[in-house]
């Protein structure tokens, strides 16, 4: 994609985010959630610890905003709302907080976006798998 | 901790002594980190008792940071403590915040932000803020293209985001093993204008470097991540930058060692490679005339020269009396001694002398002196392959879920495996320790 084109696609993210944080009436002390990777087993790792980093940061509420079908039927855990999102809008958001980092509270559950994303590498190392890096990279537990 | 910082640090906290904050309340820290330990140091010095650590980190439960007990927030702050005066400098300020206040702690009256870790993080989607951001993606394009058209066909533009020569020198460690292993001969490197970047020299790279300053370093960064090149045309040499990255936060789990950040996190080489020696200039005529017209203009001796590494940006300052005794211990030894000087707020030691060298020079500067003393910091990575007596000292704290010690050894990093590395404790007597090499 150029440049004016990935401009454009941050200005939609910008749109849908202010309505998005309007319409479900999202503070500065909740936190979305962008699960978006088809890989069934980090979504499951997703939701494996999310709860654990809820508690961790005293967080209530977190809004998941994804597209994908697996989160329709999951159990997704106390304060967490789903807000389903076609994959054109997800990708807009993601245009946005690659433009800058308009806000410290958002989780990008994957090991591949936002681009500069790093972690798959440590898993050369011994003893070292997805679990302890996914939950590490992504959520900051340890 | 950089200086400024520092300065910003204490500043608030006088304030608060001034404003009558801390005479007659329970001061607690909350967060076990850096920023901690220098509020501490500011505590110590006008004996002000700190009562608590709080973490968040079970692991730190129980702990003792340089005699206060670390705990978990509910345990020292439920029941509710009336004369509580807690301390923040943390990025995760705005959910402690919330955890508190859900144990009926009030900002402003219990809470304080001592430290803004976000600093110069604005985030905000208002106009203002977003044309600024699209500004700087301009800014970024450009250089961009102008680096595109001075080193044409480069493969990988691999940038040191920070003026920090730790980071720089190991990313940089790795060029040689990574053009090998990746097949990729054309790389440039991008490096800070300030202290790191003479570093490409040690590794023969200097004609491959560019210079930037810090904001049209953030501009590059910025674009090459709002353009996905990052992984294609680019590589950013750190564990912490940029903000998507988040590598850094599984430093220390199963053994991640900083070594292991950039050589298999951020440059995905083969398993066991390691960091390059610097060979390239080594020991070359001007290296020799460089030291020989240092040595001579401090009235240095060579082999009976110590260099000391008193600062550190991310580890904790020793006591002054540990470095004063030591002093003492190397003049009776008939040892000169030296502070290293690395710029502002950074004063020579007494009985010492200061000491400025090239970081081109630093290994020969080093070896002609025959031993350096450290607190680890981002110089002693620069220094690890010289043959000399290296002694780093580091702070009893940790670094994620196990100790600082073991994610930035040196000897573990293999960058070395002939630095003689201690952990500060203050009961082990370390002057008696170190003077035996000596």
């Amino acid at each position: 994609m150029d440049y004016e084109k990935r401009i454009a696609k941050a200005s939609e993210g910008r749109k849908l985010w202010r309505e998005l944080i309007a319409k479900y009436k999202i503070t500065d002390k909740d936190y979305v959630v962008i699960a978006n990777d088809e890989d069934s087993n980090i979504s499951n790792m997703t939701l494996k610890f999310l709860p654990e980093f809820m508690a961790k940061r005293a967080i209530k509420n977190v809004y998941i905003f994804s597209s994908l079908e697996f989160y329709d039927d999951a159990d997704l855990g106390d304060g967490v709302t789903l807000v389903k999102l076609l994959e054109d809008e997800i990708e807009a958001v993601i245009s946005l907080y690659e433009a800058y980092e308009f806000t410290a509270n958002i989780i990008f559950a994957s090991l591949k976006i936002p681009n500069g994303r790093l972690g798959e590498g440590l898993l050369i190392k011994d003893d070292v798998d997805i679990e302890d890096i996914f939950k590490s990279i992504v959520y900051g537990l340890v | 901790m950089e200086y400024h910082r520092l300065l910003e640090l204490r500043g608030y906290l006088e304030d608060l002594r001034i404003k009558g904050r801390l005479d007659n309340h329970q001061i607690i820290i909350f967060g076990s980190n850096e920023p901690a330990e220098r509020m501490m140091d500011y505590f110590d010095e006008l004996k002000i008792k700190v009562s608590h650590i709080i973490d968040n980190n079970e692991k730190k439960d129980g702990s003792i940071l340089r005699g206060v007990n670390v705990s978990l927030p509910s345990k020292t702050l439920i029941p509710f403590v009336e004369n509580a005066t807690i301390l923040i400098s943390s990025k995760y300020y705005p959910e402690m915040l919330v955890q508190l206040a859900n144990m009926g702690y009030r900002e402003g009256e219990h809470i304080y932000k001592v430290l803004d870790y976000n600093v110069g993080v604005k985030y905000s989607l208002d106009d203002e803020e977003y044309n600024l951001r699209l500004e700087k993606l301009e800014l970024g394009r450009k250089i961009y293209s102008d680096i595109s058209l001075e080193h044409k066909d480069f493969d990988k533009l691999m940038i040191c985001p920070l003026a920090v020569l730790g980071d720089t020198y190991l990313g940089i460690s790795f060029m040689d093993e990574y053009i090998m292993q990746k097949k990729e001969s054309k790389i440039v490197i991008v490096t800070h204008k300030g202290g790191p970047f003479k570093l490409p020299y040690l590794f023969g790279y200097e004609d491959r470097a560019v210079k930037l300053d810090a904001k049209e370093m953030e501009a590059l960064i910025q674009y090459s991540i709002f353009m996905n090149l990052i992984g294609n045309k680019v590589i950013i040499l750190n564990h912490r930058s940029p903000y998507t990255c988040r590598l850094g936060e599984a430093g220390n789990v199963k053994d991640i060692h900083f070594t292991d950040h950039f050589r298999y996190g951020v440059l995905g080489l083969d398993k066991g490679t390691k960091p390059v020696v610097p060979y390239v200039h080594r020991d070359d005529e001007v290296a020799k005339a460089y030291v020989d017209k240092l040595f001579k203009d401090h009235g240095l001796v060579r082999g009976k020269t110590v260099i000391l590494l008193p600062y550190a940006k991310t580890a904790t300052a020793l006591p002054l009396e540990f470095w004063t005794e030591l002093i003492k211990r190397l003049h009776d030894k008939g040892y000169t001694v030296c502070t290293n000087q690395g710029g502002d707020g950074e004063p020579a030691l007494d009985g010492t002398i200061e000491l400025f060298y090239d970081v081109r020079y630093a290994l020969e500067t080093i070896e002609a002196s025959g031993a350096v003393i450290g607190l680890r910091s981002g110089l002693c990575d620069v220094l690890s392959t010289a043959n000399a007596t290296k002694i780093i000292i580091y702070p009893d704290r940790l670094y994620g879920p196990d100790s600082f010690m073991k994610f930035f050894s040196l000897n573990r990093m293999q960058l070395c495996d002939d630095a003689i590395e201690y952990e500060w404790k203050e009961d082990i007597g370390l002057v008696d320790v170190i003077m035996k090499e000596f």
